[in-house]
């Protein structure tokens, strides 16, 4: 069923995608499938919004494909690179120069400066970053005047976009975001979510996003809906009527 | 409440494992030293009950003279008062006995025993009769003349064979013997690690004595039915002055309670370093409680916000402090009896072997141990505790991060100011004052006034200390650096245990450089000869003035000065003083000495020389008396025949031979000095010597060189032996680091989850810990180095005035310290690192 979901590829690469994932945690009694079989790809360029009740499995299925937690059965891939295949030390790899994240808060080491966090996946890779690059998404952010501040001395919405920048910095294949706005009041989330919106068209970012909120999602290309362990419905494109007419469905 | 705070106690067990490690050291090393102890003295107490078992009567001279750390020198009785002591009616059996140094030489030709550091090595006349504390083995007899019975424990350390002639080295010189049997003292071997040697009584008075018919003691067994009160009153009546007659009783209580006495500078000795690692565990557990009440503060907040009163918060607190010291206590305690045996093997490897028997384990010692050890705990969690009873109720719903304030206040500076200012007042006013325990107590304050100061400068100490750093670890190293930085409180608390071992280490250190500087400077510059014979022993037997006699007789040696070390009594001043005599003829030609008046070969039987220091303060000058009582009973007095500057080498008061032996003392050299003729060459010289020397075996051949180097060496043994028993309080040191950093890493799990989560491999995870580590056990070095090279600085100024004129910072030695401390540190962090990086990196993003 989740494969008839899925659209065939279109034109676009696909940047990562889960084939058959299952994700069980505990056993007997207390066994969870928190992922019950999830087959989806995610289109590069392209902002896709992750949705549903909470302990749908929407977290877990940003981890497993993200090579932070492993599958129990089924494969996820970034790129072309099979995660299960993968050692620590790869897996640790592939997160430092292909991938991004965005947590929903504690994004940023608090002794480190934005800078220092921004370029912090560079450096643990012992490279050098990309100043140019830096300083154009530091701009486009909306933080270049906060580099040298600690977290500390940062907004919530600063800290998120610092992580956004960070996210961004080694230009990964993807960025994860779960439930970036989370923690942030309506006017910073919208900032956020608008400064996301425009990397994603001005650097063909390809972002996924897992969120609560019906207007985070509505920034989106296409929606997914998670309900427990399965995608039972996605979007293109949606109007927020649509996606809040979707979630009273799945009674969220 | 209880329920609550029990349940919290044991939820953070694995934490709190590393804080009772920290108190079990300290506990096991305080009731080791008790166990320890409390066995020598229960082995000795056995032996002497044992070798007085059958004596009634014991008639000695009254005349002694104290040579300090529970040692005496006792004069010794006519040789007819055992015949005097037989005719008194209700004596059953009287017995003399003659007692002296003797060394046996082993089939190897080495002398057996040291009796310099360890068990004495003597020679004894043979008792038999119900008297004897000996017991004659199968095979055995009685001596005769020229034969000698041995006791068991130098017979099979001797490799000897019975039949065999024996070396025994004595006053007299070396002796041949036929050796005729052996013996043992009731179920040991030898008594108390000693070596004896029995001879018939002429033997013993020849060979041990010089031939002299003299006794140490007349031994007596009473008639059957006549009580050890009754026949000692009887013997009482009879006796001369100066000769005096105990009972069996006492006797024995005597022997034991100067046996005690001895021991309790050991004991006090030991103490000191098991107080020291306390102290040390002291600092341990504030930290990590003030770590621990930090971390729980919403957790107690919330406590307080439903209904917990203060005191009930302060309780649960003291609570797990009174669990933990317990715990920690009982283990502490059972380990002490392994440190016991630690103790024993330790001084063993230094030489100072002292017999053990079966372990003791005093009730004494469990309740010092479970006292100390609890009260040290509670001690130490009284503060922390009391600011975990100051959280605010708010603190539950508002996010505030206690401790992680810079710890820049007014109020700092002035607490650590005064205390340290305190500390250095006790420090100096001890030093001046010869108060050892003010020195003790101005040290202590000084380290927690450091320790009060330390968050105002851990920050940026901790930055620049961490720059190189950070320059060659990466982003490991700087993540390491800002780590160590960021909470400077917590930074200098851990640091602070390890400040406090490395300023002793340091400043036993410089201490040590300084006066084996100082050993060789003076023998440098006072000994002017070619080669000196040494013995081990000091105090008790030597090398046998035979020795010198025969090489000052040699063509090719122009002077060979014996030294002697004696005792006598102040008679003005009625205190026991120690002497060095020396032979004027040939001391003169070896040795410069520093005479400001007066000269060393000029001295006479009735002169005496003085060191400036007690010249002065006795208002003595050139042809002044000085009154000396000796252990013989006769008092001279002395004219002061010349004046020297002091520097220790010689002591406060130098005589001649020929006054040294009329005092009624045996006769030894502990070391002689040799000047050669230069009429034939150096090696050939020596090989002259040596063959004189031969025949001594317990006499060691060096040149000049050579014997001030080991001069300056034994330093360095006694060195050894503190670092070692430093070791447990550094340990301590390091497990505070180990503790602090394990529970940063459990506050910092999202941090790390984070940095795992963006590509910090495990490896760089494990590495930016460690660094952390160094950075802190840096800080915690330099900072104790620094302390320890002004205490040491401070100990060298006040020995000044006892002659020690150097002062050495050994800079090698310092950075092999500090490279210690740093490794140690980073060795301590090698757990917390493993499991930082080990971190289960979702769980540690989902934490809330
Ligand atoms: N480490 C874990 N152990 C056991 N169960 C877990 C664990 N992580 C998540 N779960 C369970 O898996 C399900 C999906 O969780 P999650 O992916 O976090 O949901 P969402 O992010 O959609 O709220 C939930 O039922 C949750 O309780
Ligand atoms: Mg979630």
């Amino acid at each position: 069923m989740a494969a008839v979901l899925t659209p065939a590829p279109t034109t676009t690469a696909v940047a990562a995608r889960a084939v058959d994932a299952v994700k069980v945690y505990g056993q007997g009694a207390t066994e969870v499938r928190a992922l019950d079989g999830v087959t989806i790809g995610f289109e590069t360029g392209r902002l896709t919004a992750i949705m549903g009740p909470s302990g749908s499995g929407k977290s877990t299925l940003l981890y497993c494909l993200a090579g932070l937690d492993s599958l129990t059965s089924g494969t996820a891939y970034i790129g072309d690179t099979n995660l299960t295949t993968l050692n620590d030390k790869s897996l640790t790899v592939l997160r430092r120069d292909r991938v991004g994240f965005v947590f929903q808060a504690f994004n940023l080491v608090p002794t480190l400066t934005a800078a220092e966090n921004i370029t912090l996946p560079m450096a643990l890779a012992g490279k050098r970053a990309d100043d140019a690059w830096l300083q154009t998404l530091a701009t486009s952010l909306r933080i270049q005047d906060r580099l040298h501040h600690r977290p500390s001395e940062l907004s919530g919405g600063q800290q998120q976009r610092v992580a956004a920048a960070r996210a961004m910095l080694t230009r990964p294949v993807l960025v994860f975001a779960d439930e970036p706005t989370g923690n942030l009041d309506s006017r910073a989330a919208t900032e956020l979510l608008e400064l996301t919106r425009a990397a994603v068209e001005g650097f063909g970012q390809t972002v996924v996003m897992v969120t609560h909120d019906a207007r985070a999602a509505s920034y989106a290309d296409r929606v997914v809906f998670l309900a427990d362990g399965r995608i039972v419905e996605e979007l293109h494109h949606p109007k927020l009527d649509d996606i809040l007419d979707q979630l009273k469905g799945l009674g969220a | 409440m209880w329920k609550i705070a029990l349940k919290s106690t044991l939820a953070k067990k694995r934490r709190l494992f590393g804080t009772a490690l920290s108190v079990m050291i300290g506990v096991a090393f305080l009731a080791g030293t008790l166990v320890f102890t409390d066995t020598i003295g229960r082995t000795f107490d056995d032996l002497f009950a044992g070798i007085y078992d059958d004596t009634d009567t014991y008639v000695r001279s009254e005349t002694s003279i104290d040579l300090g750390q529970g040692a005496s020198q006792r004069g010794r009785i006519p040789g007819d008062m055992v015949a005097t002591v037989a005719a008194v009616p209700g004596v059953g059996e009287a017995e003399g006995l003659v007692a002296g140094y003797a060394q046996i030489v082993g089939s190897d030709g080495d002398a057996l025993g040291n009796p310099g550091q360890g068990a004495p090595t003597l020679g004894m006349s043979h008792i038999s009769g119900e008297l004897s504390p000996w017991q004659l083995t199968d095979g055995s007899r009685a001596p005769g003349p020229g034969e000698v019975v041995i006791d068991r424990g130098s017979y099979q350390k001797g490799d000897l064979t019975l039949g065999d002639t024996i070396t025994v080295l004595t006053q007299t010189g070396p002796h041949e013997f036929t050796l005729v049997g052996t013996a043992r003292f009731g179920s040991v071997d030898s008594p108390g690690g000693a070596s004896v040697a029995l001879f018939d009584l002429p033997t013993a008075q020849q060979v041990l004595l010089g031939g002299a018919d003299e006794v140490d003691a007349v031994m007596v067994h009473a008639a059957p039915g006549v009580s050890e009160e009754d026949v000692t009153a009887s013997i009482a009546a009879v006796l001369p002055d100066g000769v005096e007659a105990l009972t069996g009783s006492e006797i024995i209580a005597e022997t034991q309670d100067l046996m005690r006495e001895g021991l309790s500078f050991l004991k006090t000795f030991l103490l000191v370093f098991a107080v020291i690692a306390l102290v040390v565990a002291c600092f341990t557990i504030y930290n990590t409680f003030q770590i621990i009440v930090t971390q729980r503060s919403r957790e107690m907040a919330l406590l307080r916000s439903v209904g917990a009163t203060r005191r009930q918060v302060l309780w649960a607190q003291l609570l797990e402090a009174v669990i933990l010291g317990v715990t920690a206590s009982v283990i502490g305690l059972f380990a002490g009896v392994a440190v016991a045996g630690g103790l024993k093997a330790m001084m063993a490897a230094f030489g100072i072997d002292i017999p053990a028997g079966g372990t003791v384990f005093g009730a004494r010692t469990a309740i010092a141990a479970m006292l100390v050890g609890t009260i040290v705990t509670i001690a130490s969690a009284v503060f922390p505790s009391l600011r975990a009873s100051k959280v605010p109720p708010l603190a539950a719903i508002r996010d505030i991060a206690a401790d992680a304030g810079g710890g820049r206040s007014r109020g700092r500076l002035i607490q650590g100011g005064v205390l340290t200012l305190g500390g250095v007042i006790a420090f100096v006013a001890g030093l001046t004052g010869s108060g050892l325990l003010l020195v003790g107590v101005g040290a202590l304050l000084i380290f927690v006034g450091v320790f009060v100061l330390g968050p105002l400068i851990a920050r940026p100490v901790a930055r620049s200390l961490g720059a190189p750093i950070a320059a060659v670890g990466g982003v490991a190293g700087v993540i390491a650096r800002e780590n160590a930085g960021r909470n400077p409180k917590r930074t200098s608390r851990t640091g602070g245990a390890l400040m406090v071992g490395v300023a002793l280490v340091v400043a036993i250190t410089v201490i040590a450089a300084t006066a084996r500087d100082w050993t060789h400077d003076v023998f440098a510059k006072q000994f002017t000869g070619d080669f000196v014979v040494s013995s081990s022993a000091l105090g008790f037997g030597g090398i046998s003035p035979e020795l010198a006699t025969t090489l000052n007789a040699m063509p090719e040696v122009e002077a060979a000065a014996g030294i002697r070390i004696g005792a006598a009594r102040d008679m003005e001043r009625e205190v026991d003083v120690q002497y060095i005599a020396v032979d004027p003829a040939t001391a003169g030609r070896v040795f410069d000495i520093g005479m400001t008046t007066g000269s060393l070969g000029a001295l006479t039987e009735n002169g005496i020389l003085v060191d400036n220091d007690r010249a002065d303060a006795r208002g003595l000058a050139m042809g002044d008396t000085i009154e000396f009582g000796f252990v013989n009973g006769t008092t001279r007095t002395l004219t002061v025949e010349g004046i020297y500057t002091k520097d220790d080498l010689a002591g406060a008061y130098v005589v001649s031979h020929a006054l040294h032996e009329q005092t009624g003392v045996d006769q030894f050299d502990f070391s002689v000095y040799i000047a050669t003729t230069g009429d034939v060459g150096a090696a050939s010289a020596e090989a002259a010597i040596a063959d004189a020397t031969a025949p001594y075996a317990n006499a060691k051949l060096q040149s000049r060189a050579e014997y001030i180097d080991a001069q300056a060496a034994q330093i360095d043994q006694i060195l050894n032996l503190m670092y070692g028993l430093l070791a447990m309080a550094v340990i301590v040191a390091l497990i505070s680091i180990a503790n602090s950093i394990s529970l940063s890493i459990h506050e910092r799990t999202r941090e790390l989850g984070l940095l795992r989560a963006v590509g910090m491999t495990r490896h760089q995870i494990g590495s930016a810990v460690r660094w952390e580590a160094a950075i802190v056990a840096l800080l915690g070095t330099t900072l104790g180095a620094a302390l320890g090279v002004c205490f040491g600085w401070a100990l060298s100024v006040t020995l000044r005035h006892e002659g020690l004129m150097a002062f050495n910072i050994p800079g090698r030695s310092l950075a092999v310290i500090v490279v210690i401390g740093v490794l140690g540190g980073v060795i301590a962090s090698v757990r917390p690192a493993w499991r930082a990086a080990h971190l289960d990196v979702l769980r540690a993003i989902a934490t809330e």
